[in-house]
């Protein structure tokens, strides 16, 4: 016979296990949309699901890990629904046969130039960059959340780093100028 | 695996520079990695722009910083009672995990009774939709019909308005930080006598609205509906039911889910 727990003490639980990877998820959510008010959604609609099966989740797993899996869902979720057309149009080999060169990073760069350029590579490239460059989640970590291969991951990541740097070019100018020395 | 044995170690060590970068290689490997870039200077640099990518997209990321309210939020739609919402955004998923297999083996047979057609529940379905209707019908004839006046009322014209109703309006003023009041005041609408608010924020005006419950009428969870294009979130208490409602957007979920549980207690005193 399961063990019954208190509806309490099963809340005090999930709480201390996932509401420290509030500020992360959001982080994550902002940049993967652009958008802090449906960032806010994602995070919530993560949230409440993964309340929804806290039950099946086992104590000493990777929660972190866990929810973001459930943040990816959500947000694919989300582009499915609003981006269709840009689904349809994104191939990945037509994106990394228009990537030029690759260009240094300049150390004063500033933030709001990286974020912009983030949010202006295509989707499958910010989320990988997203996952193993902030977040620092392993290949084989990220692979089980997205549900694809890890050679995939390094290869997706690879193009998405060059593809960040393309993009600076076009939105940080004194980047651009440095990468036009180089 | 030694790279460096290789006859173009550059070619070798290249594509290994981003899975060195995210610490996905053999420790061997980091060794011959960085033996190679410290006597190839193009190897190095292109490892320093890697390494520089990734530093500067972590600070950057690093520096969003959710809303101070997000984590309260968060929690307050984690309960069981604000997550009964049905047809809403976010607060309409049921806590599952107080839901006993005898629950949801109950859940099943009511979705197979309605799934046949069982006359009674599907008069109880449209019963909720309908009380939301009710609802609904104040915003369209006092908001959206342009009934609004030109000057809202004064706050104490509000009070005086209301009267014995008045605690509601302090309830909204608490409850709805940045809104302005736009509308107070007892109105009849298709026989009913609703007490109604209107509050406005930039173009976007929220309802708050209570009528008298007629015989058989009650909302026992929390409803929601759009019912042309104004998000319509019922609930009762007391002899009261209760309505927030406007043109659908993101905070009206949860401010509603605010206002629910406050208007509630302020209807079991009237």
């Amino acid at each position: 016979m399961p063990k019954v727990v208190p509806a309490e003490s099963r809340r005090n639980e999930f709480e201390a296990a996932a509401l420290p990877h509030m500020d992360d998820l959001f982080r994550t959510a902002s940049a993967m949309v652009s958008n802090r008010t449906q960032a806010e959604d994602l995070v919530q609609e993560t949230y409440l699901e993964a309340w929804k099966s806290f039950h099946r989740f086992e104590t000493g797993t990777n929660c972190r890990a866990w929810l973001f899996k459930i943040l990816i869902h959500r947000v694919h979720h989300y582009r499915r629904k609003w981006y269709q057309v840009f689904s349809k149009n994104e191939s990945e080999d037509l994106i990394v046969d228009n990537i030029k060169y690759e260009a240094p990073i300049p150390e004063d760069v500033k933030d709001e130039d990286l974020l912009t350029a983030l949010g202006r590579m295509p989707a499958m490239f910010r989320e990988i960059v997203l996952l193993a460059d902030v977040q620092e989640f392993a290949y084989k970590e990220i692979a089980k959340m997205l549900d694809i291969p890890v050679g995939t991951v390094m290869s997706r990541l690879s193009r998405g780093r060059k593809h960040l740097r393309e993009e600076l070019l076009a939105v940080a100018p004194a980047f651009a100028r440095e990468g036009q020395k180089a | 695996m030694n790279l460096i044995h290789s006859n173009s170690p550059c070619q070798r060590v290249r594509p290994l520079l981003d899975s060195y970068v995210s610490n996905e290689l053999l420790i061997e490997t980091n060794h011959d990695i960085l033996r190679h870039v410290g006597d190839c200077p193009q190897c190095r640099t292109a490892l320093q722009e890697i390494e520089g990518t990734r530093i500067a997209v972590r600070r950057a990321v690093r520096s969003i910083h959710p809303p101070a309210d997000l984590r309260e939020r968060i929690c307050a739609s984690l309960t069981p009672r604000e997550a009964a919402w049905t047809g809403s955004l976010r607060p309409r998923l049921a806590a599952p995990h107080v839901m006993s297999r005898w629950m949801a083996v109950a859940a099943a047979l009511t979705a197979v009774v309605l799934s046949v057609g069982i006359l009674r529940n599907l008069t109880l379905h449209r019963n909720s939709t309908g009380l939301l209707h009710v609802g609904w019908m104040d915003h369209k004839e006092c908001v959206q019909a342009g009934h609004l006046p030109a000057r809202p009322p004064t706050r104490e014209q509000a009070v005086t308005r209301l009267a014995s109703h008045s605690g509601l309006l302090g309830v909204v003023e608490a409850e709805m930080p940045g809104y302005v009041l736009r509308q107070a005041h007892e109105c009849t609408v298709a026989g009913r006598k609703y007490i109604h608010l209107a509050m406005a924020k930039g173009g976007h005006i929220v309802s708050v609205s209570l009528v008298r419950k007629n015989p058989g009428e009650r909302l026992p969870a929390p409803k929601s509906a759009t019912i042309e294009g104004v998000e319509v979130f019922g609930f009762d208490s007391g002899d009261y039911l209760g309505f927030v409602m406007g043109e659908v957007s993101k905070d009206l979920p949860g401010l509603a889910t605010k206002l629910t549980p406050r208007i509630q207690q302020v209807m079991q005193t009237l």
